[in-house]
């Protein structure tokens, strides 16, 4: 009789026992499910930030124009003394932000030390690799090659890149860009896009480019008079543009 | 990969094939050179030189190298704090993901392989650690009293 007791005790006990930890087991996965959705919201709100913070910093790209090229000569695409012992042609898509970096940082620096003296004279050689905004910006780039004003027109585009191929190069941004050169038609420049001048840079930049055996901008030919040329990137620049001084004057 | 040893062994793999994804592409970013892409490196030079190459100053992909570290060293934390971790991290590496390849399609309009490649990682882990996280922790060994039961 005791033994019958005790087995239905026994069988009880272990009844509670087992709804006990099925009652744990689905509180503890309520509590992992909730935990999880809190993961998945601080998740969210994260990512959000991050997008946030990657869209803000479009706006601190634009930086103030400068007054690299002030006092120097400038002819068609050339920046400097036509009669400089060395020549250094930039290859460079208005749209590459490479091509940017170099023209905001390391391009006043090169024209004080090298151009502003009369050691070397560059030419600017625009090319459209990246999408269709870059030629757009190359056609009025010719307007402004024509008018001897091409250097601070890519300037202007520089200060202001957008991202690539968003569409940003409108007729609107390159005219606002044009008007802000001191000299500049900036109607004419316009009107330069499709016509013949600007087919004629764009063909004459390709084939040197391809010459060259360019395959990214920027880069640059550096030839010293008489001498043969060498193609470098921004990095390399200065070093090629010593060799090519000394090399000339020997 | 049906049990939970099997998960941390898909995530630890996924983990350590990432490290090599954006390891490759932070030493790129800093040797200023093309990554090597099937086809021609220039979607992927594109993506690289694009302003969205960088956040806050640091390249992207030196961010999804520190996500993939941090990524491992959660693995390390034990119980619900390592495994919660481990899936934010998983999360926001795959969010992110998902916004540079919606900015590769439609805004910069060029591909990177490297990038893409990095992104199926991030989002194959965010499911893992989710899994891992529902889950819960093991199940206790079953000793001959339960087993018997």
């Amino acid at each position: 009789m005791a033994s019958r007791e005790e087995q239905k005790r026994k069988l009880r006990e272990q009844r509670e026992a087992a709804e006990k930890a099925a009652a744990h087991t689905a509180e503890l996965r309520k509590r992992t499910a909730y935990l999880a959705a809190g993961v998945g919201l601080i998740a969210l709100i994260v990512v959000v930030s991050l997008v946030l913070v990657s869209q803000s910093g479009d706006d601190d790209k634009k930086v103030e124009t400068t007054d690299v090229f002030a006092g120097i000569p400038q002819k068609d695409i050339t920046l400097g003394d036509p009669d400089a012992p060395v020549t250094v042609i930039e290859f460079a898509d208005l749209q590459c932000p490479f091509c940017r970096d170099f023209a905001v940082h390391d391009l006043p620096g090169i024209v004080k030390k090298y151009v502003k003296p009369g050691d070397v004279k560059m030419e600017l050689r625009l090319l459209a690799f990246i999408g269709p905004d870059s030629s757009t910006g190359r056609e009025v780039a010719a307007g402004a090659a024509e008018q001897s004003l091409i250097w601070p027109f890519a300037e202007n585009v520089y200060n202001n890149q957008g991202t690539e191929n968003s569409g940003y190069m409108t007729t609107e941004f390159l005219r606002e860009q044009a008007e802000a050169v001191p000299g500049l038609d900036a109607q004419r420049a316009l009107d330069a896009a499709g016509s013949p001048f600007a087919q004629k840079y764009a063909d004459e930049s390709d084939s040197e480019a391809q010459k060259q055996g360019v395959s990214s901008t920027p880069s640059f030919a550096v030839t010293p008079e008489g001498g043969e040329t060498k193609v470098v990137d921004a990095d390399g620049l200065s070093g090629a543009i010593d060799d090519a001084i000394a090399q000339a004057k020997d | 990969m049906g049990g939970p040893r099997g998960l941390t062994l898909a995530i630890v793999s996924l983990i350590l094939i990432g490290i090599a994804v954006a390891g490759y592409l932070t030493y790129v970013h800093y040797a200023d050179i093309d990554p090597v892409c099937a086809g021609g490196s220039g979607g992927c030079h594109t993506v690289q030189a694009s302003d969205y190459a960088e956040l806050v100053g640091i390249p992207v992909a030196t961010i999804g190298l520190g996500g993939y570290i941090a990524l491992a060293i959660s693995l390390l934390i034990p119980g619900e704090l390592g495994r919660a971790a481990g899936m934010a991290l998983a999360l926001i590496g795959a969010g992110f993901s998902l916004y540079l390849t919606y900015l590769e399609l439609f805004v910069i309009n060029a591909i990177c392989q490297w990038c893409v490649a990095s992104a199926v990682i991030m989002v194959l882990l965010a499911i893992l650690t989710t899994l891992r996280m529902l889950r819960g922790p093991a199940p206790p060994e079953q000793t001959a009293d339960t087993a018997g039961a």
